[in-house]
C-alpha cells in the first residue's frame, strides 16, 4: 500500500512536465518487471550449473534401475513419488545431528537399490540420463542437490550381483529401456 | 620422565580393561547367565558405543589423547589412513588441497627440543567455528563432537577466520566418486569428523586405529572409566591454545 | 531560493556510453563469478590459507562507504545543517546502491551462491554474520522508508524520525562489519573491539569522499551547477574524518606494540611484511592519509575544484589499502598455535606467512560490485528526482548553518 501512494503521489510532489511523469510512469514498472526477469534468470543459471550434463528425454522417462517383484521399495510407489524428498530430509537430519544412521530412508539404500548399469555393466552416475534420479528429475526439471557430495553411485561392496550370479535380479537394461522408451514414446504420438 | 610415565601408564592401562573384559566374560558365562547377553552389554560397558538406530547422548563426549612422544617423525599414517578412509582426494594444490589431520614438527623456542604430532579438529567444548556461522551448518553434537551440515553450508568461510587451530578447509574444487560414508563437495567447508560414521555404529575413528605406535588413544571424556580417562587422570597433558578457554577435546602428551 | 529536483534526461549519447561501459564491466564481472564458481574456488588466489580475498576488500570497501554516503543525508536530518539537505535524496540513494553492489559480490564469492535462500531462512543467532544479514536487510528498508518520507510531500513532517532512526542503524551497522572481524580470537590482527569504531570512522571518510567524487563528476556530466563553496564545506569535513580514521589506525598499532605478544605481528605488518608494510606506508599513511590532508588544507591549491577530487580519490586509494592490509594481511600473518615453540615441518603452511596472488577473476567480480552500485545510482537518479537542478552557491548558501 504504502508504495502504491508513493508512486500515484509522485506527480503532485515533484511537479514535472506531465509529458515526462507519463515517460516516467511507463519506465518505472517496465524496468522494474524487467530486472526481476534478468535476475530470475541469473539465478536459475547458476541454480542449474550442471545441466550441461543433461538433454532433457522427450517422454516421461520410464526408471531404469534395479527393481523387481521380489524386492519391494519401502513405501508404496505413490508415496515415495509424492514424499520420498521429505522422508530423505528427515533421514538427513535424524543422521547429521542426532547419528541415527537406520538404513529405511537413507539416501545411501535408495543408490545401493536404484541402480542402473550401462552397456558395460558399469553403474552410471547422475550425470547419466538413465541414472534413476536423473531421469524423473530432468524431465520435471527439479534440481537435485544431492550429487553435489554424495556420490550417486552405489557402494562397490554393496552393488547388487551382476549377472552369472545365482542372486542376480535382472536389472533393466539400457537397451530394453530405450526400446521400451521407444515404444511408449510411439504409442503416445 | 614423561616416556617413562606414559609407558607405565599404558602397560597398567591396557591390560587392565582387557582383565576387565575376561573377567567380566567369565563372571557372565560362569553364572550362567545367557551367552547372548554378553555382547550387547558388553559393548555399552566397555565402549559407551551407541548402535546405529541410536541417537547420540549428551553422557559421552569423544575425546582423544595424543602422546606425543610415540608420534615419530616423518610418519603419517594417521594422515594417509584419514585421506583414505574418508576418499579425501588432492589435485598436487597444496594450498588449495584439503587436509583433515597434518602432521606438524615443532622445536620449543628455549629448550629446542623437537615434538612431532597429528593436528586435526580439536572438537572444542566452546567452538568459536560454531559461534561465528551464520546458518548454524557449524555446530556441535551431544556427544561433543563438531561437524559440518553441509546441506546448509553456504561456503562463506567464516569459520575458517575462526578457527584458531586452522583444522578446517574449503574444498576448492569439484569431488567426484566420494566414499558413501563421507559425502563431500565443491563450494562447501569441512573438517575431521572423528570419523562420525565409524562412531555412529560404536567403532574408532581411522587414524586412532591406524597408528602403529598406538600413539592416539581415542575415548569417552566423560566416562571415569574410560582407558582415555585414566590416561589422562594419570599423566599431564596439554590443551593447544589453553588460554583461549576452548577446552578442546583432543589433548596432547609429551608436548 | 527553493530547491527542486529531477531525473536525468538520458538522452545523450554519454549517458548511453556509460551506461553500456558499466553493464559490460557487470557483465564480465558476473561472467567470472560464474567461472569461479563452476571451477570451484581453486582458480581464484584464495586458499585454505587465506579463505577471503580480493572480493572481500571490494565488498567491504562498498559496504562500508555505503552506510559512510549516508553521512551526508543525516548531517542534514539529524544535525540539521541546512546546506546539506539539498544533498540528502541523492545521498541516501546511494546509500542503497553502494550496500546493493558490496552484498551482491560477498554473495557471488560464496562457496554455495546458489543456497543464498539458506542463508536467509536459517540463521545461528550468536554468530555476527547472521546480525550483519539483518542489519543489512535492515538499512536497505530504513533507508528506502527514510527516502520516501523526504521525497513524499505528505510525508515530509515524519523524516526526521526516519533520517534518526537511519543514522543510528548505519552506526549500528558499521560497528557489526567491524565486529566481524573484531570478534574473531584466534587471529593476532583482529581479536580487538578497536576495529569496530575503527570502521565506522573509515565508513565516515570513505563514504564522503566517494559521494564528493560522485556529485563532482555526476553534476558536471549533467551540467548541473555545483557550488565550490558547498564543496569546500564538505572537504573540511573530510579532513576531520581522515584524521580521525588515522587516530583510530595509531591506537590500534600503539596497542599492539605495548602488547609484548603482538610484536611479531606488528613487525610484521610495519617492517617486514612485504606488500603489507608497502601497502600501509605508501598505500595508507602516505597516499591515503598525508597526501590528502597536505591537498585539503593547502593554502592556495586546497581550494580549488580539483583538490577536492584529487584528495577524495587519493583517500579511496587508502581506505582500499588499509582494507587490503587489515583483511590480507592479518589472514597472512601465520596462526599461534604453538606459543613458545616453532614450527619446523607442516603440510599444511603451519607456522609460515601465507602468500597470496590475487586472480584476475576476483578482480573482476570485485569490479563489477562497483559497476552494479553505479548502474543502480544512474538508473536511479533517471528514473527517479534524486539529483537537485543546481547546486550552485547562491541557491544552497554554502555557509548556512
Amino acid at each position: 500500500m504504502p508504495s502504491l501512494l508513493f508512486f500515484r503521489a509522485l506527480p503532485q510532489s515533484f511537479q514535472l512536465k506531465s509529458s515526462v511523469v507519463m515517460k516516467q510512469k511507463r519506465i518505472t514498472p517496465l524496468s522494474l518487471f524487467g530486472f526481476a526477469m534478468l535476475s530470475l534468470l541469473f539465478f536459475n543459471s547458476i541454480a542449474s550449473a550442471d545441466s550441461e550434463y543433461f538433454s532433457p528425454p522427450r517422454n516421461t522417462p520410464k526408471a531404469v534401475a534395479h527393481a523387481s517383484e521380489s524386492q519391494a521399495c519401502v513405501e508404496p510407489i505413490e508415496t515415495m513419488r509424492r514424499q520420498h524428498m521429505e522422508f530423505i530430509k528427515h533421514q538427513r537430519d535424524e543422521t547429521m545431528h542426532k547419528g541415527i544412521r537406520t538404513t529405511k530412508y537413507s539416501l545411501l539404500e535408495c543408490i545401493n537399490c536404484h541402480v542402473t548399469y550401462d552397456e558395460n555393466q558399469q553403474a552410471v552416475s547422475y550425470k547419466d540420463e538413465q541414472h534413476f534420479c536423473s531421469g524423473c528429475h530432468q524431465y520435471a526439471a527439479v534440481n537435485i542437490d544431492c550429487f553435489q557430495c554424495h556420490n550417486s553411485k552405489p557402494t562397490p561392496s554393496v552393488v547388487k550381483p551382476m549377472p552369472g550370479h545365482p542372486e542376480f535380479i535382472s536389472p533393466i537394461t539400457i537397451d530394453m529401456a530405450k526400446q521400451a522408451q521407444q515404444t511408449t514414446g510411439g504409442a503416445s504420438e | 620422565m614423561n616416556h617413562q610415565v606414559s609407558h607405565s601408564a599404558q602397560n597398567e592401562d591396557v591390560p587392565h580393561s582387557e582383565n576387565a573384559r575376561r573377567q567380566f566374560f567369565l563372571k557372565v558365562a560362569g553364572a550362567g547367565a545367557g551367552l547372548a547377553l554378553a555382547p550387547s552389554l558388553l559393548l555399552q560397558q566397555v565402549a559407551h558405543a551407541k548402535t546405529a538406530d541410536q541417537a547420540v547422548s549428551k553422557e559421552v563426549r569423544w575425546g582423544m589423547l595424543i602422546d606425543t612422544s610415540k608420534c615419530a617423525q616423518g610418519c603419517d599414517d594417521c594422515v594417509k589412513a584419514c585421506s583414505e578412509g574418508n576418499g579425501l582426494t588432492g589435485h598436487g594444490r597444496p594450498e588449495t588441497d584439503v587436509q583433515w589431520v597434518r602432521k606438524v614438527t615443532v622445536k620449543d623456542k628455549q629448550t629446542g627440543k623437537v615434538t612431532s604430532l597429528p593436528l586435526m579438529c580439536q572438537h572444542c567444548e566452546h567452538p568459536p567455528c560454531v559461534d561465528v556461522c551464520p546458518t548454524g551448518a557449524s555446530f556441535k553434537r551431544d556427544n561433543g563432537i563438531v561437524l559440518v551440515d553441509k546441506h546448509i553450508c553456504i561456503g562463506c568461510r567464516y569459520c575458517m577466520m575462526a578457527c584458531p587451530y586452522k583444522a578446517r578447509s574449503f574444498v576448492h574444487e569439484v569431488v567426484e566418486d566420494q566414499k558413501a560414508h563421507a559425502p563431500r563437495g565443491k563450494g562447501t567447508v569441512e573438517s575431521c569428523t572423528f570419523c562420525v560414521h565409524k562412531l555412529d555404529q560404536g567403532e574408532q575413528p581411522v587414524c586412532a586405529t591406524a597408528c602403529g605406535e598406538d600413539a592416539m588413544l581415542f575415548g569417552d571424556l566423560n566416562d571415569p572409566d574410560s582407558a582415555l580417562s585414566k590416561r589422562l587422570q594419570q599423566v599431564s597433558s596439554t590443551q593447544l591454545r589453553a588460554d583461549m578457554e576452548l577446552n578442546p577435546g583432543v589433548r596432547y602428551q609429551g608436548l | 531560493m527553493k530547491i527542486t529536483y529531477s531525473e536525468l534526461k538520458g538522452k545523450s549519447p554519454g549517458f548511453f556510453i556509460v551506461l553500456g561501459v558499466l553493464a559490460a564491466i557487470a557483465a564480465i564481472g558476473l561472467g567470472s563469478a560464474y567461472y569461479m564458481e563452476h571451477e570451484g574456488h581453486h582458480v581464484t588466489g584464495m586458499s585454505n590459507q587465506i579463505v577471503w580475498g580480493l572480493p572481500h576488500i571490494f565488498a567491504l570497501f562498498l559496504i562500508v562507504a555505503a552506510s559512510g554516503i549516508l553521512n551526508v543525508a543525516s548531517i542534514g536530518t539529524v544535525f540539521g545543517k541546512k546546506a546539506y539537505k539539498p544533498l540528502g535524496r541523492l545521498s541516501g540513494l546511494m546509500a542503497i546502491t553502494m550496500l546493493a553492489g558490496g552484498l551482491a559480490i560477498l554473495v557471488l564469492d560464496l562457496g554455495r551462491p546458489d543456497r543464498l535462500v539458506v542463508a536467509m531462512t536459517t540463521y545461528n543467532f550468536k554468530s555476527i554474520f547472521s546480525w550483519n544479514i539483518y542489519l543489512y536487510n535492515g538499512f536497505l528498508l530504513i533507508v528506502g522508508v527514510y527516502l520516501w518520507m523526504m521525497m513524499e510531500r505528505k510525508m515530509q513532517k515524519y523524516y526526521p524520525y526516519a533520517g534518526f532512526v537511519a543514522f543510528i542503524w548505519r552506526l549500528i551497522l558499521t560497528t557489526g562489519t567491524g565486529s566481524i572481524f573484531g570478534f574473531l580470537v584466534a587471529r593476532e590482527a583482529y581479536d580487538t573491539a578497536i576495529l569496530a569504531p575503527l570502521f565506522v570512522l573509515l565508513s565516515f571518510a570513505l563514504g564522503m569522499a566517494v559521494f564528493l567524487l560522485y556529485i563532482i563528476i555526476a553534476f558536471q556530466s549533467c551540467d548541473r551547477p555545483l557550488g565550490d563553496g558547498l564543496l569546500q564545506r564538505m572537504k573540511k569535513l573530510l579532513g576531520i574524518f581522515v584524521a580521525s580514521v588515522f587516530y583510530f589506525v595509531v591506537v590500534y598499532h600503539l596497542t599492539n606494540l605495548y602488547l609484548t605478544n603482538q610484536h611479531a605481528f606488528e613487525a610484521f605488518i610495519l617492517l617486514n611484511g612485504g606488500i603489507y608494510t608497502f601497502l600501509f606506508w605508501v598505500g595508507y599513511i602516505l597516499i591515503g592519509t598525508i597526501a590528502p590532508l597536505a591537498i585539503f588544507y593547502h593554502p592556495t591549491f586546497g581550494q580549488t575544484r580539483h583538490a577536492v577530487t584529487l584528495g577524495s580519490a587519493l583517500i579511496l586509494v587508502g581506505g582500499w589499502s588499509l582494507l587490503y592490509v587489515i583483511i590480507i594481511g592479518g589472514q597472512a600473518f601465520p596462526l599461534e598455535i604453538f606459543p613458545g615453540k616453532e614450527v619446523i615441518e607442516s603440510s599444511f603452511f603451519d607456522g609460515v606467512v601465507a602468500s597470496y596472488a590475487p586472480s584476475l577473476w576476483e578482480f573482476l567480480l570485485g569490479m563489477a560490485g562497483i559497476a552494479i552500485a553505479l548502474i543502480a545510482t544512474v538508473l536511479g537518479t533517471r528514473i527517479l528526482p534524486f539529483m537537485p537542478d543546481t547546486l550552485d552557491d547562491a541557491v544552497v548558501n554554502p555557509q548556512a548553518d
